[in-house]
This record gives C-alpha cells, structure tokens and sequence, in this order.
C-alpha cells in the first residue's frame, strides 16, 4: 500500500514487522534494552515521547497555547540510528581517538629508585586497605615480595615498564571497570601527587629493585602525649601461676608484678613491655617466663625473663598486632602466640627464632593451648571458630565450628582427650579429640550454657578435674571438669576477670580484674581470703 | 511520568541560575543608586519592615564546656529571609561573663549580659545567662562521647555499627545501646580501644587520626573539639553511662523554617535540650540530611546551600532525636498577590494549596477543559475512559454543576468497585502467584480474600471499620476472606510489619534489630508491638484447598532477642496490654490503629487516596511515612486528616472533597512560570495510565476484549480461564498470565509496597505499543468496532470523529480532521480496512492516549 501520506506508510511498514517476526527489529529491541538499562535511558524517555506524539514534547509545553494534538510519527528505527550513533558511536570513537593519542611528555623524572622511597608513599595513601589483614582485591602493599606477587588481578608491577604496571594505570587512574573510571585510592581518598608517581614510575623503570637492606621496616606510633587526670585503672589482663616456684604472675599496661604465692605480696615487677601484657606462660620448670604484649594495630612483642632474679633474657616482635595468648610446648621448646592479627605464630623458645606462621583464622586469636603431648596446638578465634593444628608440620588438622560467636579460650584435659572451649555465647563446650585431631574424629561431647554472659576465661586445675570460668557478666564459676557440673559460683566481682589461675595446689582460686585488683578465694568453699588492689600492690612494692 | 522528567530534561535549567542572579543584580541596583545619592533614612523607608536578629534568639551557657555559635539572620514580614554574613561585629556587655570570638559565645564566669551584633546601622540584641561555672566539668559518655562517635560515622552502618561490627570492633548502629558500647570501648578484648594509662595511644584516637592504618579513613585531626572529647574523656578516667545522666528530651533547627533565594547559603544551628533542663549547641555533632536536593544542599557542618526553586526540608539527627528545617526557595516569577486572591476555591483543599502556592510564587494553571475533566475524573475514578456518547452529552450538557453532577454518578458507578476493590487488593497482596515455589494464598483463598474487600467497597464500609475486620479476623479463610491477611503474614513480625505498611504508611523493620535510625522506633517499641500478634495461629479448615482457621491461643509470647524475655505487649503509641491477659491482643491493635488520636493511620489513608488523584502524594512515597520525611503540604494533609476523621472515614466524602476542588479540575498544561512544580499542585500533574486500566481502554477503544488466564508457570494447575469480557481491573488476583500488564508494571502483589507499580517507562513498552501483538491483534479482530464500522459504512469523517471522542473526549481539529479525511478518502474501498486500522493505531499509540492529563 503506498499511499502518498509517508505517515501511513510508515504505519503499515510497522504492522508487517509485527506479523512476521523481523529479525532485525528483535535485535534493534535488544539494543534497545542495552541503551534502557545505562545511563542514557533519559534518550530513551524522549524517544518515547517524539514517538508518541511526531511534534515532540517541548513545545506543547513550552507554549501552553499549542496543545500536544496532532498525531504523527516519525520512523522509529530512523530516530533509533540517529540516538544510537549520536550517544554512542561518537564516545566510542572518542574514546578510541583519546586512547590512540601519543603518550603525554613524561613528568622530570624523580631522583630516588629505591624501594623504600616507594614503600613510604604506599604507607601514606594506600595501607589502610591493603594491609595484609583482609586485603581489598587481595593485594598487598605492606613489603616488596607481596608488592611484586600482585592481587587477584595478576601482578602489579612489571620491572622496567611502569607504563604496562596495573598499579601505576590504577593510581593514573586509566583502568576502566563496567563503564565506571577506577582510580586508586578511591572514593574521597587523596589521590598520589605528580611527584609520588613520578618516583613509583622511576623504580619500576629502574627494574623495581629489592630493598636494600632487606629488612622488614620497623613502624613507630607517634601520638600526642596526654597524662592520666588521677590514678589510671591498671587492670590486670592475665594471671599465670607456677607450681614449681610458688609464683603468681600478673600481665598489667606494659610490666609483669611477681606475686609470691605464700604471702601474696609484690616480689618485683618487671617493667619495659610496648603495650598491655595480655598473656603470660611460665615455662614448664618455673625457670622463665614468657610473657607477650604489642603495639595495637602495629606490632607483637614477646619478653622472656628469667624469674629466679627478673632479669629480661630476651625481647622479640613479631605478629602485626597485639599479642592475646601464649602456650609453650609441655617439653618447653615451641613457644605458640596468638595475635589479634589473626595469626598463630611458633617461635624456638630457646632462641627466640621464628618457626612457622599458622594461617586460617579470620578473627583475632585469644585463646591457645598445647596438647600435654606437644603434638597439637588448639586455637580459639574470634572467627567463631576452634582450630587444632599439628605442631610439627605446622597444618590445621581440624576446624570446629559449633560455637555461635566468637571464642576467648581454650584448655586441654591431663590427658590430652578432651578440649574444653568457651566465649561469647555463654557456653563451654566439650570435644573428644582424637589421637591424629583430623577432621571428622573429633565429636563434640558436650554444650552447656554456662554463665549469663560472654566467658573471657577458662583455667583447668592441674589434677584436670576442676575447671573455672569467668564471664562478662561479672560471674566466675568452678565446674566437675568430669561432669561439666556447677560446683562453686564465687561472688559477684567488681569487674570482669580477664585473670584466671589456680593457685597452691589447686586449693586457692586467683582472680584478676580489669579494675586492676586481685582476689583470692578457698577453691572447697567459694569464700573470699584476701584482696590485693592496686594501692595495696604498689605499696608493697614502694616499701621494698 | 514520562511527560514530566522529560519536560524538566528540556529545560535549560544550567540557565536559570544565571538568569535569576541577573534580575536579582537588576533590583538590587535602585538600592545601591539610592544609597548613593539620598540620605539613609530613604533607604531605611525602602526596606521599613526589615530588621535583623540574633539565633539563637535567647539562650544560657551552662557549665565551662559550654559555646554557642551565632548566626545573625534578617527579618522581612515576619520571616526569617537571609543569613547576614558581612561585616558584623559582636560584642558582649560584660567579656568577663561572656566571651565572643569568630562569633562562637564562650562563657567566662556565672552571670548576665546583652550581646549584641551590629550589621552596618542596625543592630540586634540578645540576652544571655552563664551559669554553672564553678561545677567540676567532665565529658558525659553518653551525652558527649556517643554523639562524637556517631557524628564521625564510627557507629554507623556501613563501619563499626554493622551487625557484624568491623575488624572485631562492633558498636550499636548510632550508639543506641549506651551500656554495651561502653563495655565494648572499655573492656572487650582487654580494654584495646580505650588506653587509661597512656591515653593518646587509644585506639578510638589513633584510628580516627589515621595514626595508624584505618580502612575507614581518616575521621578528624588531632587538634579537633572531637579528639578533645573523647582524649579528655579517656584521661578523666573513662567514666560509663550513668543512670543519673541527664537525658536528650529534645532538639530544634534555629532558623526552622527560612525563606531563601536560590544561591544563598543559611547557616543551621541545633539546640539540644536535657531532663535536667540545660541546653547545648550541639550543631557539631549533629547529622544534617537535605531531603529535597534539588532544592537544598546541607553540608556536615550544617551549612545549606540552596540549589533550586520549591522546598527543601533538612533533616537533623542528634542522640537519636530528629528535627526538621524547611527551607522555601520561592520561584523567581512576578506573580501579583492578585492571582492568588482571585482564585477560585471550592474548599478548604484549595485555601491551602493556594496558600502554599503563593508563598512559593507558583501561579496556578487555568481550570481544565470539560474535555480534559471528564476523561481525567473517569480515568482516576473508576479506571475506565468516557464513552463518545458519555462526552457528548457531559460536553453538550449546559448546568454549571455538571461536573459537580458528575462525580456523583461516578462515586456510584459500579466500576468504581472495581477500581478501589482493585487498589486495595494491590495493598492487601492478593494473589495466589507462587513466590519462590510456593502458592501463599490458593486460588480459593485469593478469591474470598477479593470477594471481602470487595463487598467491603460496595458498602462503603468506612475505612476504619474495614481495617478493624481485618485486623482480628477469625475462623475460616474461606468465609471470611480478611483472615488470609494471616496466612500471608503468619508470624508476629510479618504481621506486625504489614500491618504498619499498609495501614500507617509507616516502614518499622528496621526497629527489628535495631533502634530506627530514621525514626523514632525503638527496638523495644517493635517487639511490644509484634508481640500483640505471637498468639495468631492458623490450622486447615475443612472446607477444602486454601481453607485455613485462624484462631488466637490463649498463651506464646515473642521474645525479644537482645533480652531473651517477651516484651509486654503495646501498640506503637497506644496502651499496653497486660502480658497474661487471655483477651485477643489484636483488639488493643485495632482499638488504636483506628483510635481518632492515631495520626499515622488517617493520614496514611488520606495521602494514598490523595496520591491516586493527584498523581503525587503529598508523602511521596504512600507507605515512606516517617517524621524525616514530611510532606510537601503539611497543613493541608493535617486538614484532610481531620476532615476524614469528621466524615468518619468515609472514603467517598474525602474523594469527593478531592475531586471538587479547584486544584484536581485545573489544567495539565504548565504555565511557564509553574512548569518547575512537581509537588505543589499549581496544575494537574500528567500520568501515564496504569498497566490495567491502560489495556482496558484500549480493548474498550476496539471493542476487542482481552482473554485472561492464569498464569500457569506461576503455580496452581490450570485454573478455568476468566470469562470474556472481564476487564483487567476486574481480575481478582495477581496471577495472570498477560505480557501487556507485566510490562506496564502491574505489580506482582509479593510486597506490601506502592513501588511494587511502576510507572517507569521502558524500551520494551514503546516497542510493544508500537508493534507488539497486544494494539495489533485488537486492532486486525475480525469481530471488533472496526468491522462494525466497515459493515456499516460509516462515513469516513463519523469515523473519525467517534475514534476521538472515545480516546480523547474532544473533537478531532480541523487540522486533524482535514489529514485524517484526506488518507481515508484516499484509500481504495478493498484497502480501506488497513487505513482505519494504521489511524486508530496511530491514535492509541499517542501521548495523548496514554496519558491522564
């Protein structure tokens, strides 16, 4: 039907592509989608209405007096050729003309290519992200090595070529992610300077040479110096009892205090540590003592001190955060430590040398214990998780997950075949663990709600039979470790203990308190013997 | 919609700014020309009724901590109208009371004085008392700490106030929860964050400082008021809550309502009032939010920047209380008060529209054509156009009250059942589609769930009896359908929820795991009223598929989980319920749901019906209803709340009211001074017509009725297809099998949300309008008006003209007519056929059509 009226043909042309299904008017449909589904859809609403109405919308409105009344209609591929090539085509070729542009003149290139020129402006911008404590894109800018090894989008750096390194084009921001510009660091961060990406471009060019040195760069905190108004709560974060030596020590803000076991008075307190002492373990003998602390949110620090006269043997970093727990190996060779970092490390506790990096928790650890036969160390994580690992090789042999929140502490039986755990959901749970600790062979025994708020402690008498608990909510328990039966519930304490430890043959219950005082109690008869606050404590030692 | 974005797209808007700043420069010149040559007390005539004041207007400074920022704010006609920031100098009667410096008051010693700010020859007085100077100062936790936390985005959703938390370091979302983040900051992992012995090296300092690496960035500097509070709070021995406390009872926006040209920038400031009765500036530490941003811009310091034309309310938020500032930008028209006064007004409805257009300069567009009114009002009222013969006699009709005349019929038509029965099933979710595999309600269920609304509509049951029938409906699903309402949402939360959804307008879920950050919902306040519905149970009935009883046990409760214990149980706002009361709770719901002292409830139903007419809510969106989010017409939405509660919820009087009014029968057509309006009603805002009512209509136009079936694939066997004829808005439930709804957004009836309908436009709705086989098909329907017209001979023009009165109402124009005629005429009597068929196409394809204008 061709009429002279171009309108009704066109109308006409429509309902023929209606009946028969066109194959191009499908993939027009498709394109339309496309455009309807990115930014432009605005197009798509104007389009809509220059359909609907030839005469376009604009007037009808910007006049009030010309009314949207006559109907006719422009082609609708027409318009679609001429949104397609207008909003699309021309950006595209742009952008093809904008890329294929010569390079730009280089910036005077920066004088120093040395790693560390360039590790530092890594330090200013980027580590907030790319620490190795849950890496964005897992990249890791905290050393050369994991620099070099690049993220999950292959390697950032190739040596001598910074113009093809994926980290230089993310810092000029030239990548291109689903139609969105990436650049690094993003969001409202400050981006990096002319100058610092001159320098990172220059040690590429340079080849990306190692470090000199070789050494990991010791980070210090500077803060202002703000003084205490009073006397400062100095609260006592651990407690560790030797039986050889009749000591009760006691982890406060950055020292040791040496408790004598008989008259429970300050022997001497052993001061230097960096950071809050969190965890204590004497050695097996009673001879030294371990005792580990850190920078928050920077560095571990373990001590050893010989107990006979308080000397220090020996001061390491390690971790890249606080230290929480401590165990060593019953034959007093592997010293194990737990970090807010998220890992377990095994030092020579002879030597202090490093041995193995155990992996795998993704929370804070703050519980550790070896098995009485050295051969499993078990780990409780603020992941919610208990992990056991085989010492020796250094592997995880088992994850046990029935815990809801997180998980503070951890024990092992006399006997090395039962685990007990406790944390944030109230609950101490019992485990059979099995000779090899592999996955599957490890049942859980028992679950029982314990306390009315989140257990911070466990502690096992030495004959294995009792077992104390303190919680959050102020309580601290002692338990049938056989039965997992109520014995004792001590009086409400004037803060939560985050020191635990039987004490004199297991007749004498100790308590340490975040407040900063210690009590002690008859382990047959719950009641009070003495209370050592922080007063009492620094007197004694002020009078010796 | 499509009709207004686009119209604002056109716009040159980038332009307007520009424009308004030259006409501003113009009416400034005369002052400054006058200033020049006469003497100052002809300037003081030309600006008489001006003065200026300082905010806040009186206030105390209480204890040594205390400061307050001054803002010097100009007066016209009793408004506030412009923030003086030039050239003003402070000065306080006696600096050894009071201190002012960059003009932040500090207080020195107890006592009186006058400050006063001088701006050229005027100068504003204000009175200040000191007090509380010798009391030993210390920074509250929870007064001072959570605040700084808060502000600093610390506890906020996205950081640390996750329900996860952040890196093992969890707070409550905003500091809600004062005892547990006190331990957290204080004691969790052995006191990490907070370092009593060495304060400087606490975590909540070396974080926020960046010190250290912090993947939130950098919060604020060393030097700043919030290191200050949180390092003096830690030094001072970091001291928890206190029952003793006193505790935020209010705050207030200074200046809370301010007229503003586009471009100027006000200055807010937040008082905070405590139990003990003290105040504090607490504009530092406040959230500031710009409801409106193309109207208003407000930064983190609570300086708002006008950006547009209409209002703009900006929200604040400090310790959980909230406050709200509007900020009017009158459009730069020269409209003559004149306009406003000659109006017409039909009732109170338009008293206040008209009220609100003149205090933003909007003139209101002239009234509609009977055309135009007589499409519109059927389209809004009962979903379906006017008949050609219905036009013609409304158009011919010579009464002055013809279109009073008219809504009558209408309130009366039996399609208005239809149409409501229809809207308040969207509401209600019923529907026995599947929703991931399972059948909620079955096709019986669906069925006597509609029959109950829709018998509830033909009585025109008054909408507070109808909500309380639903709300403690018993017994059989089948007999009676409101039960079902039960079986959609059968725990307490669900419950609960909906029932705030669909009859407050009022989202409460968040208030489920936390205190409302937007709201002023407790999470206490949400499991009070959960628990009013732990005690509706259900069992099968035996009346077959979908028969369910719903009964109410005598014992259960909810338990709140952050306790462990049920909370007693209490409706929002209302009385509680003694916990072992064996009476149904849901009577004490219904009791205050529908209780005249509920404002949620009336104006909720009040703004969907308003909604409905209008186009836009005077809430946008229906069920968004929240303190931080206002109304655009906040008298005029009270008064129609309170003229439903006097028509005892009669939903036809409010709808009459409604569409009486001189605002509902204006024209659609902006004037080029109110063409910025979307919210303000100066004219009748275009609609696209919704998916059902748009496929009636257009099987109405080609008398070719649409089949529908159920949608098989969406669950249930094959049901007996409806009968033909039915229209769309006749469809009991949700579950049809039509592309046509579904691409115009009929809403799936899964959720109880407006936005469930949608009204985006698409591709696939153009190419469907234009090619698809739902116009097509009608249109080549051997059985269809078309063929009545060919088998009649109708002459070509009679065809023409019936066509425009049935899609438009109106006439075609001579213009029209005359290219229509010349095609038709043209067209060889064997090729007539796919003329008549391509214009009607044309017609039904076109704005004018698929538009409620």
């Amino acid at each position: 039907m061709k009429s002279s009226s171009s309108f009704f043909a066109l109308g006409s042309k429509f309902k023929i592509f209606g009946t028969i299904a066109h194959p191009s008017f499908s993939r027009l449909e498709r394109v339309f989608k496309k455009i309807a589904a990115s930014n432009v859809a605005q197009d798509c609403i104007l389009l809509y209405r220059r359909f609907s109405t030839g005469r376009g919308p604009q007037k009808s409105e910007r006049s009030p007096k010309a009314k949207p009344r006559q109907v006719a209609n422009l082609p609708i591929q027409q318009l679609a050729k001429l949104r397609y090539k207008r909003k699309i085509i021309f950006p595209v070729i742009g952008l093809i003309f904008l890329c294929g542009l010569p390079a730009l003149p280089d910036l005077p290139a920066a004088e120093k290519t040395d790693y560390e020129s360039v590790h530092a402006i890594f330090d200013r911008h980027c580590m907030d992200c790319h620490e190795s404590k849950d890496p964005e894109a897992n990249l890791i800018l905290e050393n050369f090595e994991s620099l070099m090894k690049g993220g999950e989008s292959g390697g950032s750096i190739v040596p001598g070529k910074s113009s093809e390194s994926l980290l230089v084009k993310m810092i000029e921001g030239k990548i291109e992610k689903e139609g969105k510009k990436l650049i690094m660091p993003p969001g409202k961060k400050k981006k990096l300077d002319a100058a610092e990406i001159a320098t990172i471009k220059a040690w590429i060019d340079a080849g990306a040479p190692e470090p000199t040195d070789g050494k990991a760069l010791v980070k210090e905190l500077t803060v202002p110096k703000i003084a205490p108004k009073g006397q400062p709560r100095d609260s006592v974060n651990a407690l560790a009892w030797s039986p050889q030596k009749k000591i009760l020590a006691a982890a406060r803000y950055g020292e040791v205090d040496l408790i004598s076991g008989e008259s429970r008075s300050l022997l001497r307190k052993l001061s230097g540590h960096r950071g809050g002492v969190n965890a204590l373990v004497f050695s097996p003998d009673g001879s030294q003592l371990f005792s580990a602390s850190g920078e928050n949110a920077l560095s571990g620090e373990i001590k050893q001190w010989n107990v006979a006269d308080g000397s220090l043997v020996r001061t390491w970093e390690g971790h890249k955060d606080t230290i929480y727990s401590i165990a060593i190996s019953p034959d007093g060779k592997t010293l194990g430590t737990g970090s807010y970092d998220q890992k377990i490390k095994l030092w020579d506790a002879t030597t202090g040398q490093e041995l193995k990096t155990l992996s795998g928790h993704n929370g804070a650890v703050f519980g550790l214990a070896f098995r009485p036969d050295g051969k499993i160390l078990a780990s409780a994580s603020a992941d919610r998780t208990v992990k056991l690992w085989d010492v020796a090789k250094g592997e995880r042999r088992d994850t046990l997950t029935q815990s809801l929140k997180e998980v503070y502490g951890v024990v092992f039986s006399g006997d090395g075949k039962k685990l007990f755990a406790g944390g944030v959901d109230n609950r101490i749970r019992v485990w059979q663990i099995s000779e090899a600790a592999a996955e599957t062979t490890n049942p859980i025994l028992e679950s029982r709600f314990a306390h009315e708020g989140a257990i911070l402690r466990l502690a096992l008498s030495t004959d294995s039979k009792s077992l104390l608990s303190s919680a959050d909510d102020r309580s601290v328990k002692l338990w049938d470790a056989m039965e997992l039966k109520e014995k004792l519930v001590l009086e409400s304490q004037s803060d939560w203990c985050a020191g635990l430890a039987f004490v004199a043959n297991d007749q004498i219950i100790s308590v340490g308190r975040l407040d900063g005082s210690l009590a002690f109690y008859n382990a047959k008869t719950g009641k009070i013997i003495s209370t050592n606050s922080v007063a009492a404590s620094v007197a004694t030692q002020n009078s010796k | 919609m499509i009709f207004q974005n686009s119209g604002r797209a056109l716009q040159p808007s980038a332009r307007r700014p520009s424009r308004s700043q030259r006409r501003r420069a113009r009416s400034d010149a005369p002052y400054f020309f006058l200033s020049l040559c006469l003497c100052a007390s002809v300037v003081n005539f030309a600006r008489a009724s001006e003065s200026i004041t300082i905010l806040p207007q009186k206030f105390k400074l209480s204890g040594q901590a205390a400061r307050q920022q001054l803002v010097v704010e100009t007066i016209r006609d009793k408004q506030f109208v412009e923030q003086v920031t030039n050239q003003i100098i402070f000065s306080s009667s006696n600096p050894k009371i009071l201190a002012i410096k960059n003009g932040v008051a500090t207080p020195v010693a107890d006592g009186t004085v006058t400050i006063s700010a001088k701006v050229g020859r005027k100068t504003a007085r204000t009175e200040v008392v000191v007090e509380g100077m010798a009391k030993p100062f210390e920074w509250s936790f929870r007064n001072h700490v959570q605040p700084v936390l808060a502000k600093a985005g610390c506890s906020s959703g996205a950081c640390h106030g996750a329900a996860a938390g952040q890196s093992g370091f969890k707070l409550s979302l905003r500091g809600y929860d004062d005892e547990s983040d006190y331990l957290m900051l204080t004691r969790n992992a052995i006191g990490r964050r907070v370092n009593p012995i060495d304060p400087g090296r606490s975590m909540i300092l070396i974080k926020p400082t960046a010190a250290v690496p912090h993947k939130g960035g950098k919060k604020f500097e060393v030097d700043s008021i919030d290191y200050r509070v949180l390092a003096e709070w830690i030094s001072s021995g970091a001291l928890g809550p206190k029952n003793e406390d006193p505790r935020i009872q209010k705050i207030e926006i200074l200046p809370d309502h301010v007229v503003l040209t586009n471009g100027a920038s006000q200055q807010l400031l937040v008082r905070a009032t405590f139990s003990d009765g003290h105040t504090e500036d607490v504009t530092h530490w406040t959230k500031f939010n710009a409801g409106n941003a193309t109207v208003t811009q407000v930064d983190d310091d609570g300086l708002v920047k006008v950006v547009g034309n209409g209002e703009g309310p900006i929200t604040a938020w400090y310790l959980s209380r909230i406050a709200i500032a509007t900020v009017t930008a009158p459009y730069t028209n020269k409209v003559s008060s004149a306009v406003f006064a000659k109006a017409k007004r039909r009732n109170f409805i338009d008293d206040l529209v008209l009220e609100k257009l003149k205090s933003l300069n909007l003139p209101p567009s002239p009234r509609s054509t009977d055309s135009e009114f007589i499409r519109r009002v059927f389209l809004d009222t009962i979903g379906v156009l006017p008949t050609a013969q219905e036009t013609r006699a409304f158009l011919t009709h010579k009464s002055t009250k013809k279109r009073d005349a008219l809504i009558e019929q209408l309130l009366q038509r039996p399609e208005f059942v239809d149409y409501w029965s229809y809207k308040w099933s969207d509401v209600l979710l019923v529907s026995s589609r599947a929703v991931s595999g399972t059948q909620r309600l079955k096709p019986g269920a669906a069925w006597a769930y509609y029959n109950w609304i829709r018998q509830n509509v033909t009585a025109n049951t008054p909408w507070d009896k109808f909500v309380r029938q639903m709300v403690v409906a018993q017994g059989s699903t089948l007999e009676n359908g409101a039960g079902n309402f039960y079986v959609l949402h059968d725990n307490p939360r669900d419950a609960a929820e909906n029932i705030s959804l669909a009859f407050l307008g009022m989202s409460i879920n968040c208030a489920k795991c936390h205190n409302h950050p937007m709201e002023k919902w407790t999470n206490d306040e949400y499991y009070q009223f959960a628990n009013l519905f732990s005690r509706v149970r259900s069992k099968n009935g035996n009346g077959g598929d979908g028969d369910n009883i719903i009964f109410v046990s005598s014992d259960g409760d909810l338990v709140q989980p952050r306790t462990g214990k049920p909370q007693i149980p209490r409706p929002l706002e209302g009385q509680s319920v003694p916990i072992d009361s064996p009476e149904d709770r849901r009577q004490a719901v219904a009791d205050w749901l529908t209780s005249p002292g509920n404002p949620y409830f009336t104006r909720s139903i009040v703004n969907r019906v308003w909604a409905n007419y209008f186009g836009v809510g005077l809430v946008e969106a229906v069920d968004d209803l929240r303190a931080t989010n206002p109304a655009s017409n906040e008298k005029l939405l009270s008064a129609a709340a309170k003229f439903l509660i006097d028509q005892k919820y009669d939903l036809k009087a409010l709808m009459r009211a409604i569409l009486q009014s001189e605002a509902y029968q204006r024209s659609s057509i902006p004037l080029p001074e109110n063409m910025g309006d979307r919210r303000f009603y100066s004219r009748y805002f275009t609609k696209r017509l919704m998916a059902e009512v748009l496929l009636d209509s257009i099987s109405e136009m080609t008398k070719a009725p649409t089949d529908f079936k159920t949608d098989t694939a969406r669950g249930g066997p094959a049901a007996t297809p409806y009968p033909t004829g039915l229209r769309a808005l006749q469809l009991p439930d949700s579950n049809v099998d039509s592309y046509f709804l579904k691409t115009f957004g009929q809403p799936a009836r899964e959720k109880t949300c407006d936005c469930e309908r949608t009204a985006e436009p698409n591709v696939t709705q153009v190419l469907h309008i234009a090619n698809g086989d739902t116009i097509n098909k009608k249109l080549e329907a051997t059985n269809n008006v078309l063929s009545k017209w060919l088998e009649q001979k109708l002459p070509n023009e009679k065809i023409i003209k019936e066509t425009f009165l049935a899609a438009f109402s109106r006439e075609p124009s001579k213009v029209e007519k005359q290219k229509f005629l010349k095609v038709l005429n043209e067209a060889k009597p064997a090729d007539l056929r796919p003329v008549v068929e391509d214009m009607v196409w044309a017609v039904l394809s076109s704005k004018e059509f698929l538009f409620n204008h």
